[in-house]
Order: structure tokens, then sequence, then C-alpha cells
């Protein structure tokens, strides 16, 4: 007893509503795996990328945009810590360091962050290549950078919004000659594609006060608490969890605002829960259009296989053999539909992670994890088992008035 | 006459069968029906449209219980098995022929006519399919790769025969064989029915075709599910009594 000769010769001759029907099933299955993987590559990307920024102190306001300038390095504009908090904070003793953070400059449409030989250190835990700028005209490129270890540029004053245009903007180079001396690791941050130099650059190029005595061509701590300027913001790397919490609070003031990056990206998601929401209902919505199409494509089956299964059936055909061929054709197609759905839900799932990574910087890593595996076992399941109702008919009617009838 | 005798290969015994018609009363659309089928005779069946030919056909094959009254085939009653067995008993002893013929059109001619076949085997044994060829062959037919929709009536109908003959049956049940088939090619098949009667099975086969009822050993005429008298029909009668 074999129902596979049949089966095929059932699928061969139906392709065009086989393919639809399978078609219409990947659909569904793919998009509701993209979705529910790609929410979590985000999560999971976001989450990854600002890991290492422990404690983020910046100026009273929206954590969620400080978080997206210093973390995500998009452009945006964010109000000065005040000098003395500045001060105050870069020589705080609770933390193992606090680096400061500056922009204001660009090269080759990349913007170029000040900051601290520690926070390179830090982020990158050793530096893929080179060493770490001692001097003001050194930087450290992140690993993505098409910018070479040696290499020297000028900067460019002013960070180009999405890349081209620099409407407040006046762009010119300025400052000295600066020579790349290091290579970061990748952190799966936009930092990667970023380039670090001393903070003190960045101040001198804008006119500030540099943070070391007139003349002291020094860079890093400790600064001049008189030649300090203001700063957008300062990562904290507490020495203890017991201090992360201390420094937290004593800069939670008027003048100041301490954040953890972890808490304000879970907060930012509960602000976007909206469009998570709208994600799990669209994630919702295509299963119940996959079970509705396997529903229907099981109906529309039925007439074609119905009549040969009472002919089979009218032949003395055993009642496993005529139910495994009407299960094993619809079956089969469910089969290969949550199939394709898988690879394909996974494809797009990654073309949407690529084009966002582009995009952000942030690197993202979708995965097929148990939620789609499960979406997918479940309309399997359910289409299997729906794929019972045409042999279960069969065998239930009359046989006699079955024949007479189709 | 003794319904119960041993001898008798095939026999049915005071048959009646009822259905609802469209209005919900029942009516008999066969009473009273009791006839042998032996091996190695054909026996026509004739009669009106409506009269209840293919109805009693199905009760010989097991597909239609009757309400009362007894199928027997050796020792088994057929028209008191269960569903399964009597599917069972219908796959090991007759070859169908269906009046619409009833093939699976998703299929070649060779595969249909393998169908039955891959009932009890995994895959259709060479002999088998070498049978088939044969049967395919024998009835001018083509073994062309298209699924049978594309043939003609003609074509279908000697394939629904093929495949009857397939598993070398002790029974064969034919619903009007011929009905699609030009003079030449009804000629052949019934030419192929008495062969298989000489050989000794038993033949039954619904039929309007003089050509097949005038080989038949015996006529049974229906008329309205009742047997008419023997030989109402002198002319059939006279040529059935001259082969019997
Ligand atoms: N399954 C059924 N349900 C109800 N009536 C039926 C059924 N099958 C046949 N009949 C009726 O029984 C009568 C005999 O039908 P049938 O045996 O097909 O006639 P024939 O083959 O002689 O033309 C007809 O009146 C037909 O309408
Ligand atoms: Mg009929």
């Amino acid at each position: 007893m074999n129902p596979w000769p049949i089966v095929r010769a059932f699928l061969v001759r139906h392709r065009w509503a086989a393919l639809a029907f399978v078609f219409l099933v990947a659909a569904g299955v793919s998009l509701a795996v993209a979705l529910i993987s790609q929410e979590r590559a985000l999560r999971n990307g976001s989450a990854r990328a600002a890991d290492r920024f422990d404690l983020i102190v910046a100026a009273p306001g929206s954590q969620t945009d400080v978080l997206l300038t210093a973390v995500f390095l998009r452009p945006g504009t964010t109000k000065l810590l005040p000098p003395e908090v500045t001060v105050r904070l870069l020589n705080d003793k609770r933390a193992a360091f606090v680096a400061p953070i500056g922009f204001g400059d660009s090269h080759r449409g990349v913007p170029i962050i000040g900051t601290t030989s520690q926070l390179v250190t830090h982020l990158s835990n050793e530096l893929q290549e080179g060493r770490v700028f001692a001097r003001r005209a050194e930087a450290v490129v992140g690993a993505a950078s098409p910018v070479k270890v040696g290499e020297t540029f000028r900067p460019t004053h002013g960070i180009p919004r999405d890349g081209n245009s620099e409407e407040d903007t006046d762009p010119h180079e300025h400052g000295a000659m600066i020579t790349v001396v290091g290579r970061m690791k990748p952190t799966g941050s936009p930092w990667d594609s970023a380039i670090m130099m001393p903070v003190e650059h960045v101040w001198q190029l804008h006119s500030l006060p540099d943070g070391h005595e007139e003349g002291n061509e020094a860079v890093g701590p400790p600064f001049d608490p008189t030649r300090t300027p203001g700063v957008p913001a300062a990562v904290v790397r507490p020495t203890t969890i017991a201090a992360a919490y201390q420094l937290r609070n004593a800069y939670t003031t008027n003048e100041s605002m301490a954040f953890f990056p972890a808490e304000a990206l879970t907060r930012l998601y509960s602000v976007m829960g909206d469009l998570r929401q709208l994600m799990s209902l669209l994630a919702i919505v295509t299963q119940a259009l996959v079970l509705m199409a396997i529903v229907m494509g099981v109906l529309l089956l039925f007439r074609f296989l119905v009549p040969q299964l009472i002919t089979l059936r009218a032949l003395g055909a055993p009642r496993l053999f005529i139910a495994a061929i009407a299960w094993g054709f619809t079956a089969t197609l469910v089969l290969a539909g949550v199939v394709l759905g898988l690879v394909a839900g996974y494809g797009l799932s990654y073309g949407v992670s690529q084009w966002l990574a582009a995009d952000t910087g942030v690197e993202l890593t979708p995965t097929l994890a148990s939620s789609e595996y499960l979406i997918a076992v479940s309309i399997l399941a359910t289409g299997w088992i729906l794929a019972l109702l045409p042999a279960y008919v069969v065998q239930r009617r009359s046989l006699a008035m079955s024949l007479a009838e189709s | 006459m003794s319904p119960h005798d041993a001898e008798v290969g095939l026999s049915v015994f005071q048959l009646e069968v009822s259905f609802c018609d469209a209005t919900g009363d029942r009516f008999n659309a066969l009473s009273g029906i009791t006839a042998q089928f032996r091996p190695g005779q054909i026996t026509a069946i004739v009669g009106p449209s409506g009269s209840g030919k293919t109805t009693l056909l199905h009760c010989i094959a097991g597909i239609l219980v009757p309400s009362s009254g007894e199928i027997r085939h050796g020792g088994v009653v057929v028209s008191s098995l269960g569903e399964s067995a009597r599917d069972a008993w219908r796959r090991h002893n007759c070859g169908m022929v269906f009046q619409d013929f009833r093939l699976i059109d998703e299929l070649t001619v060779l595969e249909n006519v393998t169908t039955p076949a891959l009932f009890g085997h995994y895959r259709v044994p060479s002999i088998l399919r070498e049978r088939a060829r044969t049967l395919i062959r024998d009835f001018g037919l083509l073994e062309r790769s298209v699924p049978t929709s594309r043939l003609s009536r003609g074509e279908r109908q000697r394939v629904a025969i093929a495949r009857a003959l397939l598993m070398d049956p002790a029974i064969i049940l034919a619903d009007e064989p011929t009905a699609s088939l030009d003079r030449a090619n009804a000629a052949s098949v019934a030419e192929t029915l008495e062969g298989l009667a000489g050989q000794g099975k038993a033949v039954v086969c619904v039929t309007h075709d003089d050509l097949l009822v005038s080989r038949a050993h015996e006529v049974i005429s229906l008329k309205a599910g009742r047997m008419g008298p023997p030989a109402v029909d002198p002319f059939v009668g006279l040529r059935a009594g001259d082969l019997a």
C-alpha cells in the first residue's frame, strides 16, 4: 500500500492550485516569523550595542534623545551639562572612569567623537590594531571604518544629517592634521563606523577651553576645573554596583540626569509598546489568515479530491489507503508552505536587519527561536489535522449515495 | 432452487432496495430480485432507464446494502458483511466497470489501469505492470503519458475495462461497458467478455447493446425494479436461449 504515486500525480496535475496554496501558507508564516524574529533582533541588537555604556549622565531632558545621540550616534541636538557639573562628574572618585562625549565634527560623513582613551579601551576591550590615541592629533577608528590606520585627515566641521545635506552647518575642514593610530574591535554598535579622538581636540576645534592649563597639551583626565567646558553627555563606569546606584542618584538633580541605558531601552520599548502591539497583532492576523487559507484550501482541494477518493472506495481500496491519499495531499502542501514560510521569514528578517543595520549601525543578527518554530509547528499541526477532513468525510458518507452524486 | 446451494458461485435472493425520492417518500428501486450468476456465464441486465439496473449491480458489488434479501458468494453472505469487509471482498473478487467510467483523471492510462495493484503492494509489481500494458494494447489503446481526462469517451471506457481486468477478478460487473464505443470496439469488448466467461468468470453486464445481449447466457429484464417474465422480448429470449 503506497499512496504516494497517486498523491504525486494529484500534486502535479493540480500544481497551480497547489502552488497558490503553498505560497499563501508560506506568505503568512514568513510574515509572522519575520515580525517576531525582527522584533527580537532589534531588542537584542540595541541592548548589545548599549551594553558597555554603564551609566550615562547628561543635561536633564529626554533619556531617549540622549541615548540615541550618545550611544546610537543619531544626529540630534542635546543640551550641554553645565561646566560645574561636568567638572565634578569628570573627577568623581566613585567611578572607575568618566568619559566625556563631544560631537561637532565629521570625516567622510561619519561623526568624530571626542572622548577619552579609557572609553575606547573599555568599548573595544583591546584594540584590533594599533593603539589608543595618546596625543591630540591622533585618532582611533571603529572596526568597520573605511579609514585605515596610518591615514591622516583634517576634520570637517559639522555632522552631516543622513550622510548628505548639511543644512545648518557650514562644511569646511579645520584644525590640525590628525593621524589614525588604532582600530577598535567590532562592538555591534554605530561606534564601529565612527572616529574617536581626544575630547580636548574637539574642544580646541570649537574654540572652547580644552580641559587643561593653557599650553598643556595633555590628553585625558585629570581635567582642570577652571578650564573644562560643558559636555553633551558622559559615560560613567562605576567601580561597583552600589557605586552605580549612588552615582545615578547623585547626578539625578535639577542640573543633570543619570540613567542606565538598559533601563532607558526598556522604557523605549515600552514607549514603542504600541508598535510592538501592532506587530504582535499583525503576527496574529497573519496567523489567522494562514489558518483561513488552510481551511479554504482544504475545502477547495476537497473538490479535486473527493470524487477520486469515492472512485477508490468503489474499487474496493482499503480505508487506510484512501485516508493516506486524502491526508497526504493536503499535508504535503501544508508542510511545503510552512517550511518555505520559515525559510522566507528568516530571509525577510535577515534582509530587514541588513537594511536597518546599514541605516543605524546597530548590528542585528536575526535568529529563528522557539516562538517562531512554535508558530510554524502549530500551523503545521492545525493544517495536518484539517487535512484529515476530506478522508473523514469520504469515509463517512454512503458509498452508493456518493457514487450517484459525483 | 435453494439460494444457499454451495455450488452456486454468486447469487442474490429476494433483494429489496428502497430509496427516498425527492419528496421524501420511500419507493422500491428493486424488489423480489432472485438470480444466480454462475461462473463461466454472461448475465445481461436489461431494462429501461431508471428501472434499477445500476442499483442491482451496486448491490451485487457490495457497494449498496439491500433493505432486505441476501447476496451470497461461495460461502460468504456479502450483504451481511461490514463496510470494510465488503470493500475487501469487492477488492479481491470484483472487477468494476462503472457507467461513468470513474477513471482517476489525474493519472495516465497506465497509472489508471494499475491503480488496483497499489491497494495491496508498495509499488506495482512488474508482472502486473506488464499485464496492464498487454491489456492496454489489446484494447487498442496507446500508453500515452497524458492524464486520461484528455482521452475520448470511447478510450476512457476501454481504460475502465482494462482496469477492471487487471487483478484477474472472478466476477466482472460492468455497467453499460459498450455504451460509448463504436461497433468495432463494442464487438471487441463483447468478445473479451465472452473470453472471460470462457475462462470461468462470472460476467454481469448492464446493457442496452444487442451485441452483448446476444452473447449472454442469462438475461435479467428489469421493469420498475422488478424482474419481468423471462424472455419477454422473444428476440432477446431466443438469442439467450441459443447460447445456453
Ligand atoms: N442513492 C439513491 N438515492 C435515491 N434514489 C436513487 C439512488 N440511486 C438510484 N436511485 C433511483 O432508483 C431508481 C433506479 O436507478 P438506477 O438503478 O440508476 O437505474 P438504471 O441504472 O436502470 O437507469 C431511479 O429512479 C433512481 O432515481
Ligand atoms: Mg444505470
